[in-house]
């Protein structure tokens, strides 16, 4: 307990401070700080690492679907209202 | 500027110049491009896959017919996403008020302020040292397998269902489409700031949520 206290997090700050972090976005003191404060507290540890398992998670999430039907009617609009428009003789091409 | 690489993106001039002339090709690369991350946005505000699709075709027949009147004030993508946000954003308020319970709770649609872990997992003023964790979070066991379950994936979604309008979207385009925070900012026109508060939120009650549901699943039962 003493002079590095002015640079010590508590764990109800270093919560907040854990997408700035993997984000690198903090600034080198509060790095420093947030750095040490994790060397120290396997709460905080477990948390942040819960937090990175969770952004992979998401991205799991990922699948969009059927897209192809999205992408055809567009360019099925495109080709109606474009092309067309400006003489562009691409043909009648695929059907579905 | 940059070299003129065949597969490049083209820069918004020469991009909005091919559309205008009717190149099926350039319109085709942009909707492969940015097909998919319509759609997430999309099905972040109406209910169904198929209301997602309407807004998404809407989007392409705004970016069609106003092609010829964008003057390039903003990026051609922001402008796309633009169409797109305003057109899911008034129809998830329209199919909201038709459902029968409340879809997407939340009305503030940015949800700041407070901390995003409950005050209560950690020591009060009075405690030996306030502010460390009173319950803190236990490691998951085999996290992998687990978050990759049907189960948890149902806890996500209904997570984000949740989550107020803007974080969701932030959290759909960063975490699930894996958009970089530039990516995201410029398509949702928000501050770097601002994303990456809205970010935070968002997967602070994601992992909140998977907490609630692991506790449950591990506990009392066996």
């Amino acid at each position: 307990m003493s002079p590095q206290a002015q640079a010590q997090l508590t764990c109800k700050e270093f919560v907040e401070l854990v997408t700035d972090l993997i984000e690198d976005q903090l600034d080198a003191a509060l790095r420093l700080a947030a750095e040490a404060h994790l060397g120290d507290c396997d709460g905080c540890e477990a948390y942040l690492e819960q937090i990175r398992q969770t952004v992979a998670a998401l991205r799991g999430l990922a699948d969009s679907g059927d897209f192809t039907r999205d992408r055809e009617r567009a360019l099925a609009a495109f080709r109606e209202l474009r092309a067309d428009a400006h003489g562009n003789g691409n043909g009648a091409g695929r059907s579905e | 500027m940059g070299q003129p690489v065949g597969d490049e993106p083209r820069d918004d001039a020469e991009l909005v110049e091919a559309l205008r002339g009717g190149d099926e090709r350039a319109f085709a690369d942009l909707v492969d491009e940015l097909g998919p991350a319509l759609r997430r946005l999309a099905l972040a505000h109406v209910p169904s896959e198929a209301v997602a699709d309407e807004v998404v075709q809407d989007t392409w027949l705004g970016v069609i017919r106003g092609i010829d009147g964008f003057e390039g004030r903003s990026a051609l993508r922001t402008w796309i996403f633009r169409i797109l946000l305003n057109n899911a954003r008034t129809r998830g308020k329209r199919e909201r008020r038709t459902l029968p319970f409340s879809f997407f709770r939340r009305d503030d649609p940015e949800g700041r302020g407070g901390p995003t872990v409950d005050a209560d997992r950690f020591q009060g003023r009075r405690g030996d040292q306030p502010g460390a964790w009173a319950r803190p979070p236990v490691e998951w066991s085999s996290p992998e397998e687990r978050l990759a379950g049907d189960a948890a994936r149902r806890v996500m979604l209904e997570a984000i269902a949740e989550l107020p309008a803007r974080q969701r979207e932030v959290l759909t385009l960063r975490d699930i489409q894996g958009y970089s925070a530039a990516e995201a900012r410029n398509a949702l026109e928000l501050t770097e700031t601002n994303q990456r508060v809205l970010l935070h939120r968002a997967r602070a009650k994601v992992r909140a949520a998977l907490e609630r549901h692991f506790d449950d699943e591990g506990g009392a039962g066996r």
